[in-house]
């Protein structure tokens, strides 16, 4: 059975997906691809847009997330902010 | 009159280097904790940067108290005395139980699964009142200190069980050794052994702490 995933985790799989696409996705995308209900994806990406993490974009009627600088930064510090969060019991 | 705590006259001066020893090792995971925020906008890293600066703050505020305010008593033995402080001594003492409580608070709060900024204002405002308005201020302070560190001393016997780390089962073991330096403190203004007792368990949990980050820091560079 797998293990549930820590926010984090699910941070990165969805900076993933995004970064696979291009840089660029559709919501319908990240659903299908993140392993998440409607609503916790809701509220994962109004947190990465909160963070800085990726931006909304409009394409036509519908909307694109994009992948920011920061967001890619966070991709690549990943591993040490794991390790460090998971040492200091932190989450 | 109040005295806070008793140094013996041979260990003065190592108490200094001993707080600014405790002062650096905080501050590093207080400045690299920040790094992690910056990186990762996580709740728990801001507070714990926040936590550990404050502690940060508190010691080298200690060890400034140390240097230039304590007296001497007329045995040669040196000590801290609440009733005879000038303005400055005062802002000294009372600025290193109040960053002190509000760094060890601050790691409380991070602990727990709240948010906002009204309920940690409340979280940490409380402990500082008690001791503000308390009769009994040393008392009052370790006892809520060792309190404090209690809490996460719980929290990270939690997270060892769950997560069976090496770096965790150190933090533990070091907050473990924090708060029995702690319990000895609140005897320092009775025996002067109490205060080096203290000093000796924190840097061993200090030095813990230090282990644990150089772990942590070693393994991301693999």
């Amino acid at each position: 059975m797998n293990k549930k995933r820590t926010r984090l985790e699910v941070i990165r799989d969805i900076l993933e997906v995004i970064r696979a696409r291009s840089g660029k996705i559709k919501p319908t995308h990240v659903l299908y691809k993140s392993n998440l209900s409607h609503q916790m994806m809701d509220e994962y990406l109004r947190e990465l847009i909160d963070k800085g993490f990726i931006q909304e974009a409009r394409l036509g009627k519908g909307k694109t997330y994009v992948i920011t600088n920061k967001g890619l930064t966070y991709l690549q510090k990943y591993r040490s902010i794991v390790e460090f969060t998971e040492s200091f019991g932190l989450g | 009159m109040a005295q806070l705590y008793l140094i013996p006259q041979w260990f003065f001066g190592v108490d200094i280097a001993l707080e600014i020893i405790f002062g650096l090792i905080t501050l590093s995971v207080a400045l690299y904790s920040l790094h992690i925020y910056r990186l990762s906008y996580q709740r728990e890293c801001k507070l714990l940067a926040l936590g550990f600066a404050s502690i940060s703050l508190a010691y080298f505020v200690w060890s400034f108290i140390n240097l230039f305010i304590v007296s001497n008593l007329a045995d040669g033995t040196r000590a801290l005395t609440l009733g005879s402080l000038s303005f400055l001594g005062s802002l000294g003492v009372y600025g290193h139980i109040l960053l002190l409580t509000l760094g060890f608070a601050t790691l409380a709060y991070m602990t727990l699964d709240v948010r906002g900024y009204r309920s940690y204002a409340l979280f940490v405002t409380l402990p500082l009142l008690v001791i503000i308005f308390s009769a009994y201020k040393a008392l009052a302070f370790y006892f809520i200190l060792s309190f404090l560190v209690f809490y996460l001393v719980i929290h990270y016997v939690l997270e060892y069980s769950r997560k069976r780390r090496q770096t965790t089962l150190l933090l533990l073991v070091a907050f473990i050794l924090i708060l029995i330096g702690n319990v000895s403190f609140t005897f320092a203004a009775i025996r002067q052994v109490h205060y080096v007792i203290g000093h000796a368990l924190e840097l061993a949990g200090y030095l813990l702490v230090l282990a644990s980050f150089i772990i942590t820091l070693s393994k991301t560079r693999k």
